[in-house]
């Protein structure tokens, strides 16, 4: 099973976060009882971060210079709000600072955390609105879409979603497809992001359910609509507030949902402590130095000299 | 049609008779395992999967490899067994799991993994134990503890109390263990309840033999004979978290008095026992790994060739980037194992660091080229027909290989701590040892004496500054020559990059090497281990020398730099470096011989072994 939730039910509606600080205790709550969390925020809260230059390179890392390559402010300033929201969302769930998570690609464009992948992230944005999601369960995918955008009626069901799909939609009151469409479609971007896969996979290869209402889950299905026989992908599929949908997929994982790791227990600290007074570094007597030694080593035993002046 | 059993012995007692060499070994068990392509073998792709989809082991699985006497391999050779080194054991076991995981699992890697605790420790007594007890068709199992974070099946509590009369009781609950219903023995690790294992064990810095002691736990290797009837508690295969196709199952003690003899090591010598003896263990089930990847791969471009409905044709983009990188990534995977793998014999003292490393990046590294692969397939990715169904099935073996994220927390937990030292005296340019870098050449003996729990130098990474430094030696030129030397230059930067972050780390502070920040330095240490030892296998590996032993004319797919430019590309990618121009003719050979060897029947990975033993005049 993907989460550690109740199986078929979505969790709590995404939390919006609007500063560093938080409040980021439903983030922290869905951790723990789902295995993962929904958080988004707006580029108006996220963008104008009013931290100082150095402090923000540092929050970016190794992402700083391409932050500083993009021209167009828009995309500059949204570029940075979706970082610092996942960047904190992360520290605060995994206890850490948040200038000292990599966020790094994988080849396949998959965002994770680099030497954190006990921790699975997943970025989305459109319009001024940013989604994070964040899993310790299986890999995570997101996305958030305007639920207002048409798409009812502009070929983009013939093209993206499967026979199944249609026929599904089609049996739905007039008024409710649209809003079906933008869930659908959410779900599709959702399930090939965490596959990492994104819009590589055919849309057509895979469908769902229909999520019934925001807060629903849906069912992988196969192309010709019967259910896929792959684990138990958890997918889910909320309207927010500020007329968005948003949806998340988290992938099965073999090994059974993990405890909620913290930055300090990613590694085996037991083991950890083992190597470390196992290391060479940790014996004063062979204490290694980079260039030839100047001085003779200190020799383990007084001098005799010494010895001889105590009776 | 259906081999029987008889005709499988006949077969085996002229193959094992004759085979010596790691080649011929894998060769021979190849045949022995038959054409993966006939859906008449029962170990061949569509009775395996048939066998995935009922949740059981392949029918007959394990009477072949009991007939191949693939028991013996993993028994050193002193102790009655043909295990000599663990490169040919761990060749062998990939060749199984290249037809199922869950049978090479099973029937050999869960009871390696599980007896390198008694050949790195045991007593001659506990060794002769051991190796009877596998020798007569047992299984042995080892429960994998994560000490500090783990889940419901991850995590145990076994306590061992002093009893009044002498020795210890054991009290509490194992992790899941596959396996358990099945196995004759067991090795476990169990928390001293009053936090002493031992009187003069308990916090020794370095002055015994067996290194450093806490003295908080004791590794136990239990006979089943012994325990209590009821110890054995099996679990539902349809619960979560459970192993798919193997029964699984705890151990659960209430005041069982340990019988004598039965600690591996020192008693209160647990953690090190265990941090040794998973040094040694934990590189071999990645590499076996690669098998499933393999299998993957094949399955896909098969589909490619067969022109299969939806799937993208050969000529598209996608599919021959999908391809390429896929094997590049496999090959960059095997070149770390086989460093890290041969490194137990030839550099024991060192290999803590690249054991670690391969166990952090392999699977994952694998797991995700392989999932890469879906999109080639089209609209019907999520089909479970043919080689659909073949491709399916191994990737979801990759997200299942033992230990899983375990496994990664452990190997971190050797990693991390080493890299501010090895940044302050090691990455130094270095020649590499002869013969770390070969496939073919022969082993010492395993001296598990010289494990060291943490590396005193690095001559692995030695190989990428070195590199650098004889850039203009480097046997390429052209546009290859062009871009594999700004290639080894990227690299050595970065390395000299993750030195110098390394250095400003408090080396002794574990509260400040376990941060995100460590783990990141970490994996970036990981992809430059992987690159260098590229780099080794391309300069100083078998390239042409064992093609000419093997009376092969082909020129050599090894020795074309191809593959090697392929492979740093991905590391420098997953390193957010820029990756080399596009070449045509680069992913052209790659492409050709990714092609040739299914066309063919080869396997994908640096061995290119022919499947199946392949026509029987081979």
């Amino acid at each position: 099973m993907a989460t550690s939730g109740p199986r078929g039910l979505a969790g709590p509606a995404p939390v919006r976060v609007t500063a560093p600080d938080g409040p980021w205790t439903a983030a922290d709550a869905a951790m723990e009882e789902q295995g993962f969390a929904l958080v988004y925020g707006l580029t108006a809260d996220w963008g104008d971060h009013g931290l100082p230059d150095d402090e923000l390179g540092r929050l970016l890392g190794q992402e700083a210079q391409r932050y500083a390559g993009i021209r167009q402010e828009h995309t500059r300033r949204r570029f940075a709000a979706s970082r610092l929201l996942l960047k904190y969302a992360a520290g605060a769930v995994l206890d850490a600072d948040p200038g000292g998570l990599e966020l790094a690609r994988n080849p396949n464009g998959r965002p994770y955390l680099r030497g954190c992948g006990q921790l699975e992230v997943s970025l989305s944005h459109t319009g001024d609105i940013l989604a994070v999601g964040l899993s310790h369960a299986g890999p995570i995918g997101v996305d958030v879409e305007s639920s207002a955008r048409p798409v009812y009626g502009t070929g983009l069901a013939e093209e993206s979603f499967t026979a199944y799909e249609r026929a599904a939609l089609g049996w739905l009151p007039e008024a409710d497809r649209n809003t079906s469409m933008i869930r659908l479609w959410t779900l599709k971007e959702a399930y090939s992001k965490a596959l990492g896969l994104g819009l590589r996979l055919p849309f057509t290869s895979f469908g769902f359910t229909i999520p019934a209402a925001s807060g629903a889950t849906a069912r992988l299905l196969r192309s010709d609509g019967s259910p896929a026989d792959d684990g138990d992908w958890h997918l889910e599929s909320h309207t927010l507030p500020a007329g968005y949908t948003l949806s998340a997929a988290v992938a099965p994982t073999a090994f059974g949902p993990a405890r909620r790791p913290t930055a300090y227990s990613v590694l085996d600290t037991t083991l950890a402590a083992a190597v470390l007074s196992a290391s060479p570094g940790s014996r004063p007597d062979t204490h290694p130095s980079p260039t030839p030694a100047l001085t003779p080593p200190l020799t383990p035993t007084p001098a005799p000299a010494a010895q001889g002046a105590h009776p | 049609m259906t081999r029987s059993s008889d005709q499988a012995e006949a077969a085996t007692a002229t193959a094992t008779a004759t085979a010596t060499t790691l080649r011929g070994r894998v060769a021979a068990l190849e045949r022995h395992l038959g054409d993966p392509r006939d859906p008449g073998n029962p170990l061949g792709h569509t009775a395996v999967l048939a066998a995935d989809r009922r949740g059981e082991l392949p029918l007959g699985g394990d009477r072949l490899l009991d007939a191949f006497g693939l028991r013996e391999e993993i028994v050193p050779q002193p102790l009655g067994g043909r295990l000599t080194g663990l490169d040919t054991a761990t060749q062998l076991l990939r060749a199984v799991f290249r037809r199922d995981f869950a049978l090479g699992r099973g029937h050999g890697s869960a009871s390696l993994v599980s007896a390198a605790f008694a050949w790195c420790h045991g007593t001659p007594a506990q060794q002769a134990r051991t190796a009877r007890l596998l020798l007569d068709g047992g299984r042995l199992s080892v429960a994998f503890q994560n000490m500090s974070y783990g889940n419901e099946f991850s995590s145990g509590d076994l306590t061992l109390t002093p009893a009044p009369q002498g020795g210890w009781v054991l009290d509490g609950r194992t992790p899941l263990i596959a396996n358990a219903p099945l196995a004759a023995g067991f090795v476990l690790l169990a928390r001293h309840a009053d936090g002493a294992g031992g009187g003069d064990s308990y916090g020794g810095s370095n002055g015994t033999g067996t290194g450093n002691s806490d003295g908080t736990h004791s590794a136990l290797l239990l006979n089943r004979a012994d325990l209590p009837p009821d110890a054995v508690r099996p679990v539902s295969p349809y619960r979560t978290g459970a192993v798919r196709r193997l029964p699984a199952g705890f151990l659960e003690f209430d005041r069982w008095p340990v019988p004598e003899g039965s600690v591996l090591g020192a008693p209160g010598d647990g953690t090190a026992v265990a941090l040794r003896s998973l040094q040694v263990s934990r590189p071999l089930v990645p590499s076996m790994a690669v098998g499933c990847a393999d299998t993957a791969l094949r399955s896909v471009v098969e589909a490619v060739l067969e022109r299969a409905p939806g799937v993208r044709p050969l000529t598209s983009r996608y599919a021959r980037r999908a391809i390429t990188s896929s094997f590049a990534d496999m090959l960059v995977c095997d070149c770390l194992l086989l460093a890290a793998i041969r490194s137990l014999h030839l550099l024991p003292e060192e290999s803590s660091v690249w054991t670690a490393a391969a166990m952090c990046l392999v699977v994952r590294m694998l797991q995700q080229s392989t999932g890469d692969l879906a999109a080639v397939l089209g609209p019907r990715a999520l089909q479970e027909e043919g080689g659909f169904g073949t491709f399916r099935k191994h990737l979801r073996d990759l997200s299942e290989i033992p230990p899983g994220p375990i496994g990664a927390a452990a190997a971190l937990a050797t990693l991390v701590p080493q890299l501010p030292f090895l940044a302050r005296t090691s990455w130094t340019a270095a020649p590499p040892p002869d013969g770390l870098f070969s496939a073919s050449a022969p082993l010492p003996p395993l001296d598990p004496a010289r494990l060291d729990l943490a590396a005193g130098g690095d001559t692995l990474m030695a190989v990428l500054p070195h590199a650098e430094e004889t850039l203009d030696a480097l046997p390429v030129t052209g546009p290859d020559g062009e871009a594999l030397r700004s290639q080894v230059g990227a690299l050595a930067a970065e390395l000299r990059a993750l030195g110098e972050e390394c250095r400003a780390l408090p080396a002794q502070d574990l509260a400040a090497l376990a941060t995100p920040h460590g783990y990141a330095l970490a994996e970036r240490y990981t992809l430059l281990a992987a690159a260098a030892a590229c780099l080794g296998v391309w300069m100083y590996g078998d390239r042409g020398r064992d093609r000419e032993e093997q009376g092969e004319e082909e020129s050599g797919f090894l020795s074309d730099p191809a593959w090697l430019i392929a492979a740093l590309g991905r590391v420098q990618f997953r390193l957010g470096l820029p990756e080399p121009a596009a070449d045509g003719r680069r992913v052209e050979a790659l492409l050709a011989e990714a092609v040739a060897r299914c066309a063919q029947g080869r396997s994908l990975d640096l061995y290119d072994v022919l499947l199946g033993g392949g026509p029987a005049t081979a």
